[in-house]
């Protein structure tokens, strides 16, 4: 579904309703060299009280906190967190797969990725974060760099906007994320919106660096629910989307072992997050894209405290 | 296993389309689908499992359907249980009781009187009756020829059968068991009993069941034997007697030939004795060797025609040779068991032989080129039972002082003139009774030999070489084709080149008996006086026809000679096997038909019986003997003995072999119990093959449920 680059957060009433009001919280410190809203890896100037820490030679005396050394007759310097401007890429995954609809949803897997990428890419620039954008299949469909000054926002929305699926076409996932780490540089922020399904070993191994690295790196994994329970009844002749030889089948007598399967891809992909201290976030098209950036802001939000 | 439904049956055709559907199952829709490496995958995990999984469910849908429409059919099962056949539902039995005259064969029991077969086997049928029960049926039949049921069909009135059985006895026809079981399995058609027997109560001789009756028997058949299988059997028999003409042109001598078996192991003297009118004429002895046939000649002259009786019986004092006394009759005798067939009856109509002169015009030395050749080759030949002919051949010149009268036919061979003198006396010869027969010569005849002619000839009609005239339309219906009825006359090939041409002469009272293929005549009658002449236009001898080697020259010549001299309706009194049927001859107007038994008892057949038939079946035939026939006509105003139709009967030859030809199925002294089993009933299996079909049903439903039940839809954690 191509949109009008306006009309993308429109889509849905509501949802940039729901969403103005969050602050997307990044639990990693980010590195960055323009003050933001997002705490840095170094301390400065700022408002956020961080730590006390004792006196040594060579600390600036201003921050040395005198009320600390009247009630304690030690010195301790005050240390301040310095906000960090945050570079955040949006890997959008352009493979067939993500024409996939279905019968219980009103987006396919593409259109729910795109105005949930969109979405988030509105409050990050809102909070002055750079966002750039990285459409990707077999090869890269979109390529935006990441920006912060505010007229890049409806250039995003324009980008993501415009992408379209390649039918038939794989995802080649250890390709994008080279891409991406080489975008990134330091440390910053990752979304990756994808059903991620057969990521392969080498994708592996560069998200685990990605995250070894210290980005903050979130996997939104987009899937319809059928795909989740094969709801289809009789003789269904499957075809694939990313070029798969089609099988026939009876799904009702598939289903148990197809979930089963599922479910063991689904723990294997949860082991690999978990161990790359990576955030998976599922995002099943039948709920609204709003439901799955608060919940993903609540969990977020969680993580800080 | 019968069905009350078949039509239902014809749901088994739903298992074409069952495995059509299985076999080429079609998707119903196409998805393109995500995950469709996961699927592969399970699918290829799946696979063995899965096809198993199609087959099972498969069979079970065809037995399911299978089982529906057998049972919508409604079977039942034909249920049997051990314990004999009076042990299940109600039995119809028919009891053949072998009468034969093989069945009067003496059984010696020690220590007890001596009884015969059949007297052993109406006891047995007796204890049959007496095993039956209240609900049983049963009917007893008469296996001898013909068969006879002595019941009033199926009935469950045991002591009345008993009853009847103790009036019974032997008979002297031969068996008839295959008509026996055809008459049983008609009556036990009708019967609605469960279960139905015939039993045959024999002496195991005789003709043994033919293998195509048994092949069609419908019903449970047992045989029981009624003589012990160890008893010795000597039997000595007369198996034939013949009366042969000994020759000569009077058929008053005869030579009786007897041929008589010894059914023994020794070799025996036997005392062979003939009567003839119920006096003893001759006797004489006869050695026969063991299993093996001896032949008695009498020579014996009658000294009277007409129909004579007698019989050949083979004496009491029979007995094996001794050593040195070569033809004394010996101690010892033979023990014949069976003594019904040491008598045989014959008869014999003793007449003179027909004199027939053959004048032949026309002699040539070459034999084959004579008609008087080819006229006593036909009329010598010699008809088993039919009067000798005896032939005498003459010259015109010769006949001329030959007298006439001694003669009963005159054949005028090749004659084309008579001398006034021959000529009186033919016409003579024939107005007081006698018979002509005139064949062409070569040329015109003269107007004296037209004159007893049966027409005026008008020339001689020649046809060239290549064409030649066939013979046309014959009247069967005349004495001397009649007897051949719808069959071949064997004159349809003969090729005439010549013949007389006749003068049509209405003030002639001519009939024409045979024509050709133009409507000329070939053969005429014409009666003159109380004598009759017949004319062939043709010549006998091969000049103008082929008809002397022509398959119908030799009977016509011979019944055309038998109907001239008034001997057509004669014929030598039959000899059949008592029991079989014979046919006795109607004339127009007969009053009174009366057969004569043996034993001087009457059978009458009225006027009702007798009119518009041309003839009367007479079935009672049941003891050896001579039977005399006798009618009431209406100008003789009292009863006339009908010597042609008289006849003997006499014991089939094939009742004194009294060896076992048919095996013992079942023994009546035995219980049975183990060795039969009997008919419960018809049980009822639809609603068993529907309580299949319903689990069948369950176990489908379990295993498509079971694929289902796993899968069902729970979303992923």
């Amino acid at each position: 579904m191509t949109q009008d680059p306006g009309t993308l957060l429109d889509v849905e009433p509501g949802t940039y309703d729901a969403i103005s009001h969050l602050k997307i919280q990044v639990v990693a410190a980010i590195e960055g060299f323009l003050g933001g809203a997002h705490r840095s890896l170094h301390l400065g100037p700022s408002v956020e009280f961080s730590e006390h820490n004792r006196y040594s030679p060579g600390d600036d005396i201003r921050n040395i906190d005198w009320k600390a050394l009247a009630r304690t007759d030690r010195y301790f310097v005050k240390a301040h967190e310095r906000d960090a401007q945050l570079t955040c890429l949006m890997l959008l995954d352009c493979s067939g797969s993500m024409a996939y609809q279905g019968s219980r949803t009103r987006f396919t897997k593409f259109d729910f990725a795109k105005i949930l990428l969109g979405a988030l890419s509105h409050l990050l620039v809102k909070q002055g974060d750079s966002v750039g954008v990285l459409g990707f299949a077999e090869e890269l469909t979109v390529m935006l760099p990441p920006r912060s000054h505010p007229g890049h926002l409806p250039v995003v929305l324009e980008r993501l906007a415009s992408a379209s699926v390649r039918a038939n076409s794989q995802t080649r996932f250890a390709h994008v994320l080279k891409h991406a780490q080489a975008r990134l540089g330091q440390r910053g922020m990752l979304v990756l919106a994808s059903d991620m399904w057969q990521l392969d070993n080498e994708a592996e191994i560069i998200l685990k660096g990605l995250a070894h690295k210290g980005h903050d790196i979130t996997i939104f994994q987009v899937h319809s629910p059928d795909e989740l329970d094969l709801p289809f009844d009789q003789t269904v002749a499957f075809k694939g989307l990313e070029r798969e030889t089609g099988v026939v089948a009876e799904p009702a007598l598939l289903r148990h072992e197809y979930m089963n399967a599922l479910k063991a891809e689904q723990a294997r992909l949860s082991l690999l997050t978990r161990e790359a201290k990576v955030d998976l976030v599922g995002a099943g098209t039948a709920k609204q894209p709003y439901e799955v950036l608060v919940e993903f802001a609540t969990r977020r939000s969680r993580s800080r405290k | 296993m019968s069905f009350a439904a078949p039509l239902m049956l014809l749901g088994l055709g739903l298992l074409g389309p069952l495995f059509w559907l299985h076999l080429k199952r079609r998707p119903t829709r196409t998805v393109a689908f995500p995950t469709l490496f996961i699927l592969q995958r399970v699918l290829k995990r799946q696979q063995k499992k899965s096809r198993v999984r199609e087959w099972v469910i498969l069979i079970i849908r065809a037995l399911l359907v299978v089982t529906f429409s057998v049972a919508l059919a409604r079977p039942a099962l034909t249920v049997w249980r051990p314990g004999g056949i009076r042990s299940g539902l109600p039995l119809s039995q028919v009891i053949l009781l072998d009468d034969s005259a093989s069945m009067q064969r003496r059984i010696p029991t020690p220590g007890q009187d001596e009884t015969t077969a059949f007297e052993r086997a109406r006891q047995m049928a007796i204890t049959e009756l007496g095993r039956l029960r209240p609900q049983d049926s049963v009917a007893v039949i008469l296996a001898g020829k013909p068969p006879r049921l002595i019941t009033d069909g199926l009935t469950t009135d045991k002591e009345q059968v008993s009853m009847r059985l103790y009036g019974l006895h032997a008979g002297y026809a031969a068996d008839a068991i295959d008509d026996a079981i055809y008459k049983a399995e008609h009556l036990l058609a009708k019967s609605s009993s469960a279960q139905k027997e015939i039993l045959l109560i024999t002496d195991l001789a005789g003709t043994p069941v033919h293998p195509e009756t048994m092949k069609q028997m419908q019903t449970v058949f047992r045989v029981v034997g009624v003589t012990p299988a160890t008893q010795k059997l000597e039997n000595i028999a007369i198996s034939d007697v013949a009366v042969l003409p000994a020759g000569g042109p009077e058929a008053r001598e005869v030579t009786i030939r007897a041929e008589i078996i010894n059914y023994s192991s020794s070799r025996q003297n036997v005392d062979v004795s003939l009567s003839l009118d119920g006096k003893p004429v001759a006797r004489g002895l006869l050695k026969v060797a063991p299993w093996q046939t001896g032949i008695k000649d009498f020579h014996h002259r009658f000294d009277e025609k007409g129909i004579h009786f007698g019989q050949v019986e083979v004496g009491a004092n029979v007995g094996p040779i001794q050593r040195g006394k070569r033809d004394a009759v010996g101690a010892a005798a033979v023990n014949d068991v069976f003594a019904v067939d040491n008598i045989r009856y014959l008869a014999t109509n003793v007449r003179r032989s027909i004199n027939v002169l053959v004048i032949n015009g026309d002699a040539r030395p070459g034999s084959y080129l004579d008609e008087a050749f080819y006229l006593q080759k036909a009329l010598e030949t010699p008809i088993p039972g039919e009067v000798p002919i005896h032939i005498q051949i003459m010259e015109p010149d010769m006949a001329r002082v030959t007298p006439l009268e001694s003669y009963d036919v005159i054949f005028l061979a090749g004659v084309t003139t008579l001398s006034s003198g021959l000529w009186e006396r033919l016409v003579r010869y024939v107005e007081e009774g006698g018979g002509l027969f005139v064949s062409a010569g070569k040329g015109k005849p003269d107007e004296n030999l037209q004159s007893v002619m049966p027409g005026e000839v008008d020339g001689i009609r020649k046809s060239d070489r290549r064409s030649h005239l066939k013979v046309g339309a014959v009247k069967l219906s005349h004495p001397i084709f009649h007897t051949l009825g719808e069959q071949s006359t064997g004159l349809e090939n003969v090729k005439i080149k010549n013949h007389l041409l006749l003068k049509p002469n209405p003030a002639v009272e001519r009939e024409v008996l045979v024509q050709l293929a133009d409507g000329l005549p070939l053969l005429l009658e014409r009666k003159i006086g109380k004598g009759t002449t017949l004319l062939l236009t043709t010549t006998i001898d091969r000049d103008w026809s082929d008809l002397p080697i022509r398959p119908g020259f030799l009977p016509l010549i011979q019944r055309s000679t038998r109907y001239l001299s008034r001997s057509l309706a004669f014929r030598e009194p039959r000899t059949i096997d008592v029991g079989k049927t014979v046919s006795l001859p109607v004339v127009e107007g007969m009053q009174k038909l009366i057969v004569l038994s043996p034993s001087k008892k009457r059978t009458v057949f009225s006027a009702n019986r007798l009119t518009g038939q041309a003839n009367i079946w007479f079935r009672q035939t049941n003891r050896p003997g001579p039977w005399r026939v006798f009618a009431e006509m209406p100008e003789s105003g009292g009863l006339t003995e009908l010597q042609s139709s008289a006849f003997v009967t006499n014991v089939a030859s094939s009742e004194s072999d009294l060896s076992r030809k048919m095996k013992e199925s079942g023994d009546l002294s035995r219980d049975d119990r183990d060795r039969y089993t009997a008919l419960e009933g018809k049980l009822p299996v639809w609603s068993h093959l529907l309580m299949v079909a319903l689990f069948l049903l369950f176990v489908e439903t379990i295993l498509v449920g079971m694929g289902l039940r796993k899968s069902h839809r729970k979303p992923i954690e």
